[in-house]
């Protein structure tokens, strides 16, 4: 039972990852066109580009955003490493310590989390070409919080669970960015 | 005391493995806790999206792109060939060789992690090949990897643009001769090693070799002059200038048939992770930088050295070792990101040249990714070399020494960075 739950969360980690990398990439390939259109449209000046800044600060919060949450999923935000754990002699020890990295994450995950869904609800203001909520602009913030503050709790609970029974495998999906 | 306080916290929250931006931001948010301020966290969601979606900052992904194009795209191989043919025969061959031909993929790619992981293999292979102590070739990789962000393009450049609001094309041109020169150190610390460690080098190319060479690497040797060639005549802004690298790189691997479609996608999403990775940590950092300043930081600095009686040349020198220090500690656009917001106070006061500066900051930093425990280009190079993050940084020393001369050099000798900028875009 326990089993079946943990390999179908690993399936929605998966497919949730997936999801991410496609929405950047596809915000990618946008920004990358539309940058490209400015130079065109600077020798050629086929149209107005009035609206330029804006789609590009839409676009690409998104994709830093998103892609952020992609790279929590997969636990691999640049870190300085890991090198404690190797005097730690005890495995609980090793796995409490984690737990308190997972904490400290989880802390920062929910003030963000918190803060920029009070800013996208209370925000008033609009962009200046299209009159557009800057709600929108935001949005990609607490979706990002939302995803963070999920997968920390996984992480934690992976820690936890190890401290109880440090024989316990648990597939985590970490994967290292640094090296 | 507040901001010792401050480096201490944020100090022991990378140490113990808390990711970097967390860690980052996470120092802010709990010193305005701690001092009643909580409301102030309202700006930490503003603070992190205004510091992230600038223009200029746009650059970043596509110069990672590009980088990671290229080493896919078969670019690297036919630089290595020309760069070989070149200089292949000098006293340290194949160490000679890896200089020049990431001085020459430095005019592409801007980031000192993309030229080790990529070029770097090839280099260390034909090394290996030929004869070299792996700890050795290892060395020069790593040393030479670090010219990449000096000569432009060059992300640290473009995120101390966008930080200090310095002209980032004026940046690019100030970094290309500290580039060279830091390549010209190299090669002769190479060249002075080449007998006593016995390190072999090839016979001499014949002219027809350097010139299938050189057609070969023809269109890879342009994408320098297109890049830099736009940004200086106007055609295009450094961050137009990175798309076009990019679709430049994209192109060229098409076109030598090394790059294919099914490709495409693992490339853009491993950019795009380094990217987002880079640019939550800014993100995170643009927040801090607001705490230290909204905290008067800087200013208690101030107050601190003018009580001193601190010379620009004696303020100079304590930036050179606070970098230095930090660098062992933080990757370098982390130290940019927490440490800008404070010099960049302190430096108009001693009047130091904002573009002389982020070229010696530049330079400090590449130090620190070549210094234990956290040196990023030791990471890169040692992932594929495997000789030991420790034993490569003792082997790295010469090359450390070679940067920390031009460094100096350059720290107290403005007018190297500074003359190429002047002359092409004016006094500024």
């Amino acid at each position: 039972m326990k089993n079946s739950i943990i390999h179908t969360l690993n399936r929605f980690d998966r497919a949730l990852t997936l999801t991410l990398e496609w929405v950047c990439i596809v915000l990618f390939a946008a920004i990358t066109l539309i940058l490209s259109l400015n130079i065109v449209i600077r020798f050629v000046p086929l149209m107005s580009m009035h609206w330029f800044d804006e789609i590009l600060e839409l676009l690409y919060g998104a994709l830093i955003f998103y892609g952020a949450a992609a790279v929590w999923v997969t636990h691999s935000h640049f870190s300085v490493g890991d090198w404690i754990s190797k005097y730690l002699k005890s495995v609980r020890a090793r796995f409490a310590y984690r737990l308190l990295v997972e904490v400290l994450s989880l802390l920062f995950a929910a003030v963000f989390l918190k803060y920029a869904f009070d800013i996208t609800m209370q925000t008033e203001e609009q962009t200046t070409a299209f009159a557009m909520s800057k709600k929108w602009l935001y949005a990609c913030m607490p979706i990002t919080g939302a995803i963070m503050v999920l997968y920390s709790l996984k992480n934690m609970y992976i820690e936890l669970a190890k401290i109880v029974n440090p024989a316990l495998d648990i597939e985590t999906g970490r994967e290292d960015l640094n090296h | 005391m507040l901001t010792v306080s401050i480096f201490a916290v944020l100090l022991v929250l990378l140490m113990i493995d808390v990711p970097i931006a967390v860690a980052i931001g996470l120092t802010a948010v709990a010193f305005f806790v701690g001092m009643g301020q909580g409301d102030f966290l309202m700006m930490l969601p503003q603070r992190m999206y205004s510091g992230t979606t600038g223009f200029t900052l746009l650059a970043i992904p596509f110069f990672i792109l590009a980088g990671n194009l290229m080493n896919t795209g078969g670019v690297t191989k036919r630089i290595f060939r020309f760069a070989g043919a070149l200089v292949g025969h000098v006293p340290g061959g194949l160490g000679q060789v890896s200089v020049i031909s990431s001085m020459i993929f430095s005019g592409m790619s801007g980031s000192a992690v993309a030229d080790a992981a990529g070029l770097g293999q090839i280099q260390h292979r034909a090394m290996v090949d030929a004869g070299y102590k792996p700890t050795i070739s290892a060395a020069i990789v790593a040393g030479a990897s670090t010219i990449g962000p000096v000569i432009p393009p060059s992300i640290p450049f473009v995120l101390y643009g966008a930080i200090t609001s310095v002209s980032v094309s004026r940046l690019f041109l100030a970094g290309a001769i500290p580039g060279v020169l830091m390549g010209l150190a190299m090669m002769i610390g190479i060249w002075m090693m080449a007998g006593p460690r016995g390190l072999p080098s090839s016979p001499r190319a014949h002219l027809n070799e350097i010139l299938v060479s050189f057609k070969e690497a023809f269109w890879p040797l342009m994408a320098p002059v297109i890049i830099i060639g736009g940004i200086t005549t106007g055609f295009f802004t450094p961050t137009e200038a990175s798309v076009i690298a990019a679709l430049y790189a994209l192109l060229l691997g098409f076109a030598y048939r090394d790059l294919k479609w099914k490709d495409l996608p693992p490339i853009l999403f491993a950019s795009l992770k380094q990217t987002c990775g880079l640019m939550f940590i800014i993100a995170t950092a643009n927040f801090f930088g607001w705490f230290t300043i909204f905290e008067r930081i800087p200013d208690a600095l101030i107050t601190q050295l003018t009580a001193l009686g601190t010379s620009p040349v004696g303020f100079l020198w304590i930036v050179i070792a606070i970098i230095l220090v930090l660098g062992c500690f933080l990757d370098g656009n982390a130290i940019f990101l927490i440490t800008l917001p404070i010099f960049m106070k302190l430096c108009p006061l001693y009047g130091i040249d904002m573009v002389n500066f982020g070229v010696v900051m530049t330079l400090l930093i590449m130090i620190g990714n070549l210094t234990p425990p956290v040196g990023m280009c030791l990471f890169a190079v040692d992932s594929f070399a495997k000789v030991g993050v420790w034993k490569l940084a003792y082997e790295c020393l010469p090359y450390l020494v070679a940067i920390l001369l031009v460094t100096i050099l350059c720290a107290f000798v403005p007018e190297i960075s500074l003359w190429l900028p002047n002359y092409m875009m004016g006094i500024g």
